[in-house]
């Protein structure tokens, strides 16, 4: 008899102590995806800024010839791409795009003026393809914030807290766009 | 009085199944909570979580009860029978499924989604029970005697069955959870169209395709994992100690 009551209260505490260690492990492991998520989110940014780089010299030589009143943005253009190339760091690299993103703007923008440059067929190539890499950006952007703003949130509520705090598990920073980003362009024709 | 120990046997091994799909349920949910949805435009290699409207790609299959137009269907046959001396239940006599690849579509553009080994979790769109006075509709009758199922026939009379159907049809919302990779159909560069470059598929961790909104099948989930691991533990416990007694152990 008494053996039968151990039986059965040592595999009940058994059971607790299985469903206690399983949420452990389940909620550690989503803690380590999380943390990976915004890796790979970054990564997949990277991809399309290198791509975005790779366009920036043909859109260079294209557009040279034609705007020859906006030397300026073409050097703020040629800048932001060095500063992209040397970069090293995530900071470094989302202030490099921010400051390309914004000088792509001024430039599709201004284009305008050039109605020749605007019937240019290799101009409108590459215009919709770097076009078409923003939008992407944008989306991959987005999702890089939505993956930092969950892992920043369970990181701060119980229990994901404490494993977080056990692993030193740091808030991560958002993918922010700077003021010159937000302005609209200014066109004058 | 001395009972058969089967029962209490088969409820604690099928406790520890509860408890082991509660713990599948937590992870599911966690996995999902934690990947944000991604913009088909934007899709990205690896597991993917997308939201959007069914769009046909080359053909539709027909569902057989409802013969109505989708891109995946499963239909099951029962048979109300007596599964013991004094209990009757539903047992399955028939089971099938098709599925074919359909686009999905969001606000940025459409992707190829290949459904072949997903776990589709969509409820149940059809179901007609016979009985007495009931007349099969001709389409399920049709199909049933293409399986070689005998329905009955006088005025309803004969086998009690049940015919239930669930179909994924185009302009459905979807929500789909899998791994976004290269279209194996399609040699690297020589895709037609955009769309048909990349496709949604079957790999690891999870291919899951549901009609429910995210935060319903969150829930849905957070309930499993609850009822799944308190309910097991408790199965098996309440088994086990039923057990020991039927030996005089407790």
């Amino acid at each position: 008899m008494v053996w039968g009551i151990i039986a059965v209260v040592g595999v009940a505490i058994l059971l607790v102590a299985i469903a206690f260690l399983g949420y452990f492990f389940t909620v550690y492991n989503a803690l380590v995806q999380l943390k990976n998520n915004i890796q790979k989110a970054w990564s997949n940014i990277d991809v399309l800024l290198k791509q975005r780089a790779d366009e920036l010299p043909k859109l260079i030589n294209s557009v040279k010839g034609y705007m020859k009143h906006e030397k300026g943005t073409l050097e703020d253009l040629t800048k932001a791409r060095t500063a992209f190339l040397n970069a090293k760091t995530m900071g470094e690299k989302a202030a490099a795009d921010n400051m390309m993103s914004s000088t792509l703007k001024t430039l599709f923008a201004v284009s305008e003026n050039y109605p020749t440059l605007k019937a240019n067929e290799n101009f409108i190539q590459l215009q919709t393809r770097i076009s078409g890499i923003e939008n992407e950006l944008a989306d991959r952007r987005e999702f890089y914030n939505d993956s930092v703003n969950t892992y920043n949130i369970r990181i701060a509520s119980i229990p994901d807290a404490v494993i977080a705090n056990m692993l030193h598990y740091q808030r991560e920073e958002l993918f922010k766009a700077t003021d010159a980003e937000r302005k609209d362009v200014e066109v004058s024709f | 009085m001395v009972m058969n120990p089967l029962p209490f046997g088969v409820g604690m091994i099928a406790g520890g199944g509860l408890f082991y799909a509660g713990f599948r349920a937590l992870w599911l949910k966690r996995l999902i909570d934690n990947l944000p949805t991604s913009k088909v435009r934007s899709l990205a290699m690896g597991i993917v979580e997308v939201k959007g409207k069914i769009v046909v790609k080359d053909s539709v299959l027909k569902s057989p009860f409802t013969n109505k137009n989708c891109v995946a269907y499963r239909y099951l046959i029962e048979e109300y029978r007596k599964t013991s001396k004094d209990t009757s239940s539903w047992v399955q006599i028939d089971r099938g499924e098709e599925r074919t690849p359909f686009y999905v579509q969001d606000e940025t553009g459409k992707v190829l989604v290949d459904p072949t080994g997903a776990e589709i979790d969509i409820p149940i769109d059809y179901e007609f029970q016979t009985g007495f006075g009931k007349t099969i509709p001709s389409v399920v009758q049709q199909f049933a005697q293409k399986k070689r199922v005998a329905v009955g026939t006088f005025l309803g009379m004969g086998r009690k069955l049940r015919f239930r159907e669930y179909f994924i049809a185009p302009n459905d919302q979807l929500f789909i959870l899998g791994t976004a990779g290269d279209n194996p159909q399609v040699t690297e560069g020589t895709a037609k169209k955009n769309e048909d470059d990349i496709m949604i598929q079957n790999g690891k961790p999870l291919f899951y395709i549901s009609d429910q909104q995210e935060n319903g099948i969150v829930n849905k989930f957070k309930w499993q994992a609850v009822g799944g691991i308190i309910g097991g533990s408790v199965l098996i416990v309440v088994c086990l100690a039923l057990l020991l007694r039927q030996f005089g152990m407790l």
